[in-house]
């Protein structure tokens, strides 16, 4: 049975919180996370520092609420999801009736890499859909960039406010129709600059060796190895999938390697392509759900001459 | 016969693959001058008629001189192989009894270059060849003896010859970005895999893989495994193995393996 605000719903109830201080933050967390430990229900924060420090020191000693160690959780969409999911699972094998969940994004969030970061609130909607998850999503009006939190409003369905209410958001948009949206990606400066290296429908072991030869230089052994494999799916998956011609562009400088794979179709009718796995392991369909999870950051671009992929491997945000 | 002598072979089985069949056969001329001047009996294995051969190479003094001591020896495809289906257990069975006689009559081993281009031109015959060459390529770690395979690009398509180059632990670039061969306690797997070959890859492994008990794969120079091959790994292993073990120095494959949970592969990444 579950309680609060979700009683009576099924699967996800998802929840913004947007406060614009420590007192809007504690009134709305802090109900919600006791409310939950005198229900029996498994009750966990995953916050920052600054904001555990905070909310420890709200809560009634011995309170019950676990702290999920940081971590890097949120270093992707797509391995976060699939960390949570397991985490439900096991929960709901424990016999748990709800869970609930505050969490916040960090700040590095809501930079250039807020695009897979909005994907993936939206794609929770569903992702999480299968579990008795309450869950809500902190940001902190005074900081959050304005485009980010129009975005906000439109992937959570319902906003919790520090009087206890719920109020669902007007603007909310189902995932499988936000996620078929153009999303504006932030050009990476280093794509100012003439690719170090170009390609036209090369072979995924020709692109490898693209990587291999020029990001050695930028970035260390393990992350050359770990964007080896994103290029390779990503060149495959264009070869396959897309339209030629393939292009294959790579930049390089200030730590990161930038490489764009594009191609002139339309790219991937899946809303939870990359974020998600293929239902069924067996019959392929990893690859872009593989290159989310191998890079720093991803990100899908439609326009009048196809589809391309960009990945990142290094600091998304660094200029 | 001793591994000492096996360790100074570091190329003992050696795949060619070439478009001009006067380029091949000079290239085998090379080769077996060299196992000459290392103290080898050396056998050149031709689809052209013998005596026509025999002729052209007695132009050459070295060639000449070996070929009337008996150092050195052209046969034909039928000779060597047989006309019919080959019969594997036999034909190992001669190699040992070639080295044998080399050594009783003080050659350091055996060397052989063979142009098997007609015993592959049909895929049945071809599927049986590939397993054989398998089996040469283990006989040939513990002994003496040193091959080359030479296949023909003017009469096999791509796809066949890097069918037979990837069993062997080097051939001519671009016949196969992979290898899959014998090695100490199991196979060594070097190269790349990709959708490109995971085919080839699935072949490679039906036919090289003989051991019922643990396999392991000694990956120290795969440079590239994907999700697609690993996957395929994984099915092979669990019908076959249980599990296999993958000894690898690619920190992604680990990562891909503990992603799709494939409980098929035990990824061992080393130094």
């Amino acid at each position: 049975m579950r309680t609060g605000a979700a009683a009576g719903h099924t699967g996800y109830f998802h929840e913004a919180v947007l406060y614009d201080s420590p007192e809007h933050l504690l009134a709305v967390v802090v109900p919600f996370l006791l409310d939950g430990v005198a229900a029996g229900e498994p009750t966990m924060v995953s916050f920052g520092e600054r904001h555990t420090a905070l909310l420890r020191s709200a809560l009634p000693p011995r309170s019950g609420v676990t702290f999920l160690a940081g971590g890097d959780v949120y270093a992707r969409p797509s391995a976060a999801i699939r960390s949570y999911r397991q985490l439900l699972a096991d929960q709901v094998a424990a016999g748990a009736t709800q869970i609930r969940i505050v969490g916040e994004l960090p700040p590095v969030a809501f930079g250039r890499s807020w695009d897979w970061w909005s994907r993936y609130e939206s794609a929770i909607n569903h992702a999480y859909d299968d579990f008795p998850l309450w869950s809500m999503c902190l940001y902190d009006t005074r900081s959050t960039p304005p485009e980010v939190l129009t975005d906000v409003v439109r992937t959570h369905p319902r906003t919790a406010t520090p009087d206890g209410r719920h109020l669902p958001n007007e603007v909310y948009t189902a995932p499988e129709v936000y996620l078929r949206e153009p999303r504006p990606v932030a050009p990476d400066p280093l794509q100012r600059g003439v690719p170090l290296v170009e390609l036209v429908d090369p072979t995924p072991a020709q692109a490898r060796a693209a990587v291999h030869a020029v990001a050695t230089d930028h970035v260390g052994a393990d992350e050359v190895d770990d964007l080896s494999v994103a290029v390779s799916e990503a060149v495959t998956k264009a070869l396959r999938h897309g339209r030629p011609p393939v292009r294959f562009r790579l930049w390089a400088g200030d730590g990161r390697v930038v490489v764009t794979v594009g191609d002139a179709g339309t790219g991937p009718t899946d809303p939870y392509a990359g974020l998600l796995p293929a239902r069924n392991v067996a019959c392929g369909g990893l690859g872009l759900w593989i290159t989310y999870q191998s890079c720093d950051h991803v990100a899908m671009q439609r326009g009048p001459d196809g589809f391309t992929l960009r990945l990142t491997t290094g600091d998304p945000n660094a200029t | 016969m001793t591994d000492g002598t096996t360790a100074q072979r570091p190329c003992g089985h050696v795949c060619w693959a070439y478009d001009d069949p006067a380029s091949f056969e000079a290239r085998a001329r090379e080769y077996l001058l060299a196992g000459l001047a290392a103290g080898d009996r050396v056998r050149y294995v031709t689809g052209e008629p013998v005596p026509v051969v025999v002729e052209r190479w007695c132009g050459a003094p070295r060639l000449r001189d070996a070929l009337r001591t008996g150092a050195a020896e052209i046969c034909s495809i039928d000779d060597m192989y047989g006309a019919d289906v080959l019969d594997t257990d036999a034909q190992l069975a001669s190699y040992t009894a070639m080295i044998e006689a080399a050594i009783a009559d003080g050659h350091a081993g055996w060397r052989v270059a063979a142009d098997a281009t007609p015993l592959v031109l049909d895929p049945v015959r071809r599927d049986g060849f590939a397993r054989y060459e398998h089996l040469v390529d283990r006989f040939l770690r513990a002994r003496p003896m040193s091959a080359v395979c030479g296949y023909d690009r003017s009469r096999l398509d791509e796809a066949a010859v890097e069918e037979l180059a990837c069993l062997h632990p080097t051939s001519d670039p671009g016949t196969s970005l992979f290898h899959l061969y014998a090695g100490d306690g199991g196979l060594v797997l070097d190269g790349e895999l990709d959708t490109s070959n995971h085919d080839v890859f699935a072949t490679a492994l039906r036919r090289a893989d003989h051991d019922p008990d643990e396999l392991v794969l000694h990956a120290e120079g795969l440079r590239f495994i994907d999700h697609r091959s690993l996957l395929h790994l994984h099915r092979h292993a669990q019908s076959r193995h249980g599990a296999v073990v993958l000894r690898t120095p690619l920190t992604p494959a680990a990562r891909l393996v503990a992603l799709l949970g494939l409980s098929g592969i035990r990824v061992e990444v080393t130094g």
